[in-house]
């Protein structure tokens, strides 16, 4: 198991009482509190920074904009949640890599500057792409992190956009991302839409858009109505308009294709069995033909799983077999009986079995075989049939003896 | 039907694996504003991912909690092929966290897991995740993108629970 920690070892640490601190507190914190795990450095790097922070923190993967359009760059949190110990303000800056100038702070100006965690391109230009470099800094601390921008082309909208799923035969919602830095309080905003740049037409049936929204709801979806969505909104600032666009990638999923287990044995609901017989009964599950389904089944008496009502294993479940028949996969957990006593023949015996798609339940009680009853029953029929075979037999034998006797008179007459 | 028609190999990398009692599946998880889920600093985020990115969602690796009782939908959910699962932190207040814990080593023991424990719950095709821990608490978004998930107990508008739960197709 990993040490709980949040920072990779491979952060280089300058020696100060605050980063004694910084190191040495949390961990300590977190041998105390929970396994939480360390798999960023799978994405997030944390390595020594060029202009002595402690902490630097990589982005692996950029943002997309399209040229021309306003972007906002927000300075993650990450290293806020730690520095709490310190309790000291930190001021924040913004650089872009090779370039030695900090980013003007304040909304006035030139076309690329930060207020407060966020850093304002109005608008973007191709030049614009490479890594940014946000820094939070007091007099015993330093934290950066790196972040990637891609301006691209407008041509290559699709090729940015966001994916987002709508089911078939249901209202679906398309959200245009990422708008928040652009509607703050501006409750009146609307939103123009486009499917491959024709514009939709917002007649409350098909499509609906209300003022004020950041989505489009299309109702009655069908396989159609996948492919690309375009919003705009306007936003002003300074007296200067600019056109924010996102374009969303929709896939209609089609719940039909959905592929629930199905229990195609037991398909009795009773099962008969004597008192103290042994007794297995397959619960035998249909997973189709798909070779990555599958389901997981089990039994349940009253409603309970099996080794908790049957601690001693009297009665328990088998081991789980996979089958293939006819090409048709299965699964199949037989429920086993090593001795059936009168508390079964009062018990719901239920085999269920889930998939990620679904369940389904097949309920199974064990009745009383009379075997008493059937044995009297045969006791009182067999001598009652050996009697009318033996008076049948004696019948028969003088019949043809008789025919025989006659059939030989009637010939030599 | 003999042993020869068996064929499950423990694939752990892909969840489509059976063993003697469960199976561990594989879903899409998404909120209903279509913010996906990604990892980010030890953290899970929801967000919007553009389609560069897309390959960073996390994909959710579930089993049914047999350790629960049968009336609800007790799960456990993970992440990165069942190695790591999101856990409820103790206290009045509890949190989200993630734990470098194999979801296979924790569904019999209902003492173990039920802090790992979530209940299902299914309505019109929408799902939420309610603590087995922390009774009314359920798994949340921020109305915000790119914030991280969590737990909240009475969602105002801040907050979503409602989730779409979508087996990987």
């Amino acid at each position: 198991m990993l040490l709980p920690t949040v920072r990779s070892p491979s952060v280089i640490h300058h020696f100060s009482l605050s980063c004694f601190l910084w190191n040495v507190v949390p961990r300590l914190l977190c041998i105390f509190s929970a396994n939480i795990l360390d798999i960023s450095a799978f994405r997030i790097h944390h390595v020594k920074s060029a202009d002595n922070c402690q902490d630097h923190t990589i982005y692996s993967w950029p943002a997309f904009v399209l040229e021309g359009e306003p972007m906002v760059l927000r300075c993650p949190h990450l290293q806020l949640k730690n520095m709490k110990p310190f309790d000291l303000p930190l001021n924040l800056t913004w650089y872009k890599n090779g370039s030695s100038t900090v980013i003007p702070a304040g909304l006035k100006g030139p076309r690329i500057m930060s207020q407060a965690d966020a850093l304002w391109l109005l608008p973007t230009s191709l030049e614009d792409t490479g890594e940014y470099i946000c820094t939070r800094r007091n007099s015993s601390y330093c934290a950066d992190v790196s972040l990637h921008l891609k301006v691209v082309k407008r041509s290559e909208a699709n090729n940015i956009s966001y994916p987002q799923k709508a089911f078939m035969f249901s209202s679906g919602k398309i959200v245009c991302p990422n708008l928040e830095h652009f509607i703050r309080n501006n409750t009146n905003y609307e939103l123009k839409w486009y499917k491959d740049s024709t514009r939709l037409n917002i007649d409350n049936k098909k499509f609906a858009a209300l003022k004020g929204t950041d989505y489009l709801v299309i109702n009655s979806t069908s396989l159609n109505d996948s492919g690309y969505y375009t919003c705009e909104m306007t936003f002003e600032f300074e007296k200067a308009q600019y056109n924010i666009t996102r374009t969303v990638q929709l896939q209609i999923l089609d719940q039909k294709k959905k592929n629930s287990p199905v229990i195609v044995s037991p398909n009795e609901m009773i099962t008969l069995a004597a008192l103290g017989s042994h007794l297995i009964i397959p619960c035998k599950v249909l997973l189709g033909a798909n070779n990555r389904s599958q389901a997981d089944v089990w039994w349940l008496a009253n409603n309970s799983y099996i080794n908790t009502i049957y601690p001693n294993s009297r009665v328990k479940e088998g081991e789980t077999r996979k089958l293939v028949e006819n090409n048709d996969r299965y699964i199949e957990v037989p429920l086993i009986f090593e001795s059936i006593t009168e508390a079964d023949f009062h018990t719901d015996f239920r085999c269920v079995a889930q998939n990620s798609r679904g369940h389904c339940v097949q309920t199974m009680t064990v009745k009383k075989e009379e075997k008493d009853r059937h044995l009297s029953w045969h006791l009182a029929v067999i001598p009652v049939a050996l009697a009318a075979l033996i008076v049948g037999g004696i019948y028969m034998s003088k019949y043809w003896k008789q025919r025989s006797t006659k059939g030989y008179v009637l010939a030599s007459s | 039907m003999g042993d020869s028609q068996r064929e499950e190999q423990p694939a752990q990398s892909d969840g489509n694996e059976v063993w003697a009692q469960g199976a561990i599946f594989k879903s899409r998880l998404w909120d209903v504003n279509q913010k996906s889920i990604y990892l980010q600093n030890n953290e899970l985020i929801a967000g919007y991912l553009q389609a560069p990115n897309s390959a960073l969602e996390e994909k959710i690796y579930w089993v049914r909690n047999h350790a629960f009782g049968q009336e609800n939908f007790p799960v456990i959910l993970s992440i990165r092929g069942g190695k790591n699962c999101l856990a409820c932190s103790p206290g009045a207040w509890p949190e989200l966290q993630l734990e470098s814990v194999n979801i296979m080593d924790l569904y019999k023991d209902r003492e173990a897991s039920t802090r790992f424990t979530f209940f299902l719950t299914n309505k019109d095709g929408i799902w939420r995740f309610e603590s087995a821990a922390h009774p009314g608490w359920y798994l949340c978004t921020s109305s915000k993108a790119n914030e991280p998930i969590g737990l909240i107990k009475d969602p105002g508008s801040s907050h979503l629970v409602d989730f779409y739960f979508q087996p990987e197709s």
